[in-house]
């Protein structure tokens, strides 16, 4: 069964990997390749409105082969990568939006378009100046004011991100700019205010769909986070309703059964997370609830799964260094790992970043390199149950007792179930250091 | 007007329908940065349209409503759609022509869920709008603000009425047992009602925002690209709207505090725009306290005549435009004066809406003083003389006498001032006035005489000519919501 289902995720990526659509018509040219093609069959009979934007904007594009239909395709096969994470979309995307930005390269919504793709692929650089160019031309324009602020939170800027992320909130306080709010207050470990804030962002969002069921989900993680099981399964729940289907809905409540201590069941989930939306995250989430539930070789087969999706993302153009340097680390550790985690982390000096970096080189042995990097990580106060595990194990390591139970104190505080597979490691070192893990909520 | 006339600029057309209600974010892919949405909708703080006229009932009366919350389903439970908590709604009036609120009438909305433990919106049947068996109870005050800043609070725990959830739900007359009496008097005189209704508005969605086509002969013809005929489709049929409408005194609302009734005086017009706004945030506390909401109130969305921020405000520039205020408008009027769909207009319509002489589209910056005057109210009576300062304002000349209210749901006079009827739009916005019509009429040059008053233009518009359902002969005027029982996916829509 399963075996069979792993099998139909690998033909289907080759698939993606290989035969990018077939096209429907000619309206392309003959000459366009089928990875460049803007024209994908889509089920006449489907009732997704994405799929629905795609047919109309290829009517549209065969009929006049405006700019404006081609923007409006680039934006439909967006969405249509965030419901499927299929990122074979972004070649076409990019070809769409490089036609489009011939004519039009100072306008503000191909700019914010442009900058969009280019944060999908986390080049984020490029991402930062597509969003400048685009709050020069619409001044006190949100959207444009959102790729900076991503860009720059991204590339670790955090004061810049700071500034822009008040100016987004002072332009409008809407969703948007209130889930920006909340992140930049959660980077800095303010559970609490980030709560708040991601709490009027749904609010602020009622009745939109999609949208509002993303900033859902946030708030569970957050909730979650804050120790908060029973209130993250409703946020997740509330997120299912606002928007039926979704799948990162899904994988939020398999990680509120991750924190309950029931891994086998969030295996189940994930399982049904990876059938819509085959990214390495939530691959990995799956593998890791199989090996904890004592199913190591569905793991097995989960894990193998990671490196087929990278090497799609990388053909597409998205760079996922920072994405798989923790997974490597933890399953490949060595000289490799951290060549890889370094490369990520001098692109993103994001907390994430060199946390990223600081695992990889504790898990090749190198706690003393590890440290600062470390440091660089927690140099906001983050109260991230992983990121301060990790803190926790270099810094006992490196003998400093009393350090690793100050950090290992928020990990059990916060979520110490944040992963599946590290909940021995977890309760392992928290009773080196004479602390117990609670037990999960049943 | 705001979502579907966003769309009427159909050059960008296709971009909003991307960005603002589609692609509402970013991909989600293997990934560790956040990916919260770009652009959100905002669909509780979105003012969809904003009407006045004469009371046809009280001739010492005036109605403004403003609606929020567009292409409502009636069966949406069981979290019916309801106004914002946390949103601030305001209906501005200027009595003295200086483009400047000096009457703001503020609204907020509370909600209380009478049993946390219920997903239900109701636990029995509903006869009262204060019901005991209704869960969830929306309440709001309106406090009226005056230019020297002084306020008044005119009603405070105003009930809205229950969602008209379906016959079960609601056994009596859901107009005599909840709508009616959830109508609340104001102190000073006049009356408010917040709820739902039926969208008064009404326009062929799907063919206007699709490059500005028309489904029937013998517009569908014309238009460049080629498409088989077929009847229009009213794209707000069946669907609800939340309302916030108000009957006033005359009296209360002018400079003079009389009813006016010399025609070419400022004194006699007002002009109103409705927005929302929501209150600042502060990302960090400054010394380490807690993050809190400051009181400040950033406005979020503002709308007057129902053309100007839909259709001539590029949607690079629309959340400039929805932060500032009427009386910063000429930093638009480029945009607002050279209209970029009547260029499409020509584009779309080659043979049909173009000065055939010269090939040149009614264009240009200083060539539109057509809508300058729409902008100065010289089109509802005010000699050059007497205009107004231009301002995205709907006004009304209150000298102009009220229409009958048997002619709520007339066939005729749906053209406004178009049909030489000074009651109509521009002067002030009826229920019925066909502003889509109207709109696309003027847009191809009508005002300006021949050429463009010429062949076709005279005679554009959607098709759809009037709403699905008869306005109300009294207030609120709007038509009772539609049950969400009575709500018809299955219904064909070509049916007649």
């Amino acid at each position: 069964m399963h075996s069979r289902r792993r099998l139909a995720i690998v033909a289907g990526l080759a698939m993606l990997a290989v035969a990018p659509g077939c096209s429907r018509g000619d309206g392309g040219g003959g000459a366009v390749s089928a990875a460049t093609s803007p024209f994908v069959a889509v089920d006449p009979a489907s009732t997704s409105p994405t799929d629905q934007a795609i047919a109309k904007a290829q009517d549209r594009l065969r009929l006049d082969g405006s700019d404006s239909a081609r923007l409006a395709l680039a934006q439909a096969f967006l969405q249509k990568v965030r419901e499927t994470g299929d990122p074979s979309f972004y070649t076409r995307v990019d070809a769409l939006l490089t036609e489009t930005a011939r004519d039009r390269e100072d306008d503000p919504l191909v700019l914010v378009a442009q900058g969009a793709l280019a944060l999908a692929r986390h080049q984020f650089a490029d991402a930062l100046e597509l969003g400048r160019k685009a709050t020069a031309a619409a001044p006190g324009n949100v959207s444009a004011l959102a790729v900076v602020v991503d860009a720059l939170n991204e590339l670790g800027r955090y004061d810049e991100a700071l500034d822009a992320t008040q100016a987004m909130a002072d332009a409008r306080p809407n969703l948007a700019s209130l889930a920006r709010v909340s992140y930049a207050r959660e980077l800095r470990g303010d559970l609490p205010g980030a709560v708040g804030a991601m709490t009027q962002a749904v609010t602020a969002g009622a009745g939109s769909g999609e949208n509002v069921a993303y900033v859902q989900v946030q708030l569970g993680n957050l909730l979650l986070t804050s120790g908060d099981v029973a209130g993250a399964e409703a946020s997740y729940a509330a997120a299912e309703e606002s928007f039926p289907g979704f799948p990162l809905a899904k994988a939020g409540r398999a990680r509120a059964l991750v924190a309950r201590d029931e891994p086998g069941a969030a295996a189940d989930l994930l399982a049904e997370v990876v059938q819509v939306l085959p990214t390495a995250e939530h691959v990995i989430a799956q593998g890791d609830a199989l090996a904890a539930a004592g199913r190591p070789r569905e793991a097995t087969e989960a894990y193998a799964l990671v490196d087929a999706i990278a090497k799609l993302y990388r053909a597409n153009g998205v760079n996922v260094d920072l994405e798989l340097a923790l997974f490597t680390a933890d399953h490949k550790p060595g000289g490799a790992a951290v060549k890889q985690a370094r490369q990520a982390a001098e692109q993103r000096r994001s907390v994430a970043g060199h946390d990223a970096l600081a695992w990889s080189l504790f898990t090749a042995g190198k706690p003393a390199e590890a440290w600062p990097e470390a440091e660089r990580a927690l140099r906001l106060g983050t109260r991230d149950p992983q990121i301060r595990f990790h803190a926790a194990s270099i810094a006992l390591a490196r003998g400093q007792r009393t350090v690793a139970a100050r950090h290992m104190a928020v990990v059990l505080e916060t979520n110490p179930r944040f992963s599946a597979v590290l909940t021995p490691d977890v309760t392992r070192l928290a009773g080196r250091l004479d602390l117990t893990v609670p037990p999960p909520l049943q | 007007m705001r979502i579907r006339g966003k769309l009427l600029a159909a050059g960008t057309a296709v971009a909003t329908m991307g960005l603002a209600g589609i692609s509402g974010g970013l991909p989600a892919t293997a990934s560790s940065h956040r990916e919260a949405p770009l652009i959100s909708q905002d669909p509780v703080a979105d003012n969809t349209d904003v009407y006045m006229f004469r009371d046809p009932v009280d001739p010492t009366k005036v109605d403004i409503i403003a609606n929020f919350i567009g292409l409502e389903q009636p069966a949406s439970g069981p979290n019916f759609v309801r106004f914002g908590d946390d949103v601030l709604y305001e209906i501005h009036v200027d009595n003295d022509g200086d483009v400047q609120s000096d009457i703001t009438y503020q609204f907020r909305f509370r909600t209380t869920v009478r049993n946390p433990n219920t997903f239900l919106y109701n636990t029995q049947q509903m006869t009262t709008p204060g019901d005991a068996d209704r869960n969830v109870v929306q309440t709001y005050s309106v406090r009226q603000v005056n230019e020297n800043g002084s306020s008044t609070m005119l009603v405070t725990d105003a009930l809205t009425p229950p969602e008209n959830v379906g016959p079960r739900s609601v056994p009596l007359d859901y107009e005599a047992s909840l709508a009616q009496p959830s109508i609340a008097n104001l102190a000073g005189g006049g009356k408010v009602f917040a709820g739902a209704r039926k969208d008064a508005f009404y326009v062929d969605l799907g063919s206007v925002f699709d490059l500005l086509g028309v489904r029937p002969a013998p517009f569908n013809e014309l238009h460049a690209i080629d498409l088989p005929a077929e009847p229009a489709r009213d794209g707000l049929a069946g669907k609800n709207v939340h309302t916030i409408s108000l009957q006033l005194p005359i009296a209360s609302v002018t400079k003079n505090g009389n009813v006016p009734t010399v025609v070419d005086a400022k004194d006699s017009v007002i002009g109103v725009y409705a927005s929302t706004s929501r209150q600042k945030v502060r990302v960090l506390s400054p010394a380490g306290a807690p993050p809190r909401t400051a009181g400040k109130w950033v406005q979020v969305s503002r709308l007057g005549i129902p053309l100007v921020n839909e259709v001539l405000i590029p949607l690079g520039l629309k959340d400039k435009w929805n932060a500032t205020d009427p009386a910063d408008d000429a930093q638009f009027f480029g945009n607002i004066l050279d209209p970029e769909p009547a260029k499409l207009i020509s584009a779309l319509y080659d043979e049909a809406y173009v000065d055939k002489a010269t090939k040149v589209p009614p264009g240009g910056a200083t060539n539109r003083p057509d809508l300058l005057k729409l902008l100065t109210g010289q089109l509802i009576g005010l000699s050059a003389a007497n205009a107004l300062p231009p301002a995205d304002l709907l006004r009304l000349n209150l000298a102009v006498a009220a229409d009958t209210v048997g002619n709520m749901n007339a066939a005729t006079g749906r053209l406004g001032a178009l049909d030489g009827d000074a009651k109509g739009f521009p002067n002030g916005r009826r229920l019925r006035d066909d502003v889509v019509d109207i709109e696309l009429r003027v847009l191809s040059g009508l005002l300006l005489g021949p050429p463009y008053a010429d062949g076709a233009n005279p005679l554009l518009g959607d098709a759809v000519n009037a709403s699905d359902r008869p306005y109300l002969s009294v207030f609120p005027y709007q038509a009772t919501p539609i049950s969400g029982f009575d709500q018809n996916d299955q219904a064909d829509p070509l049916a007649p």
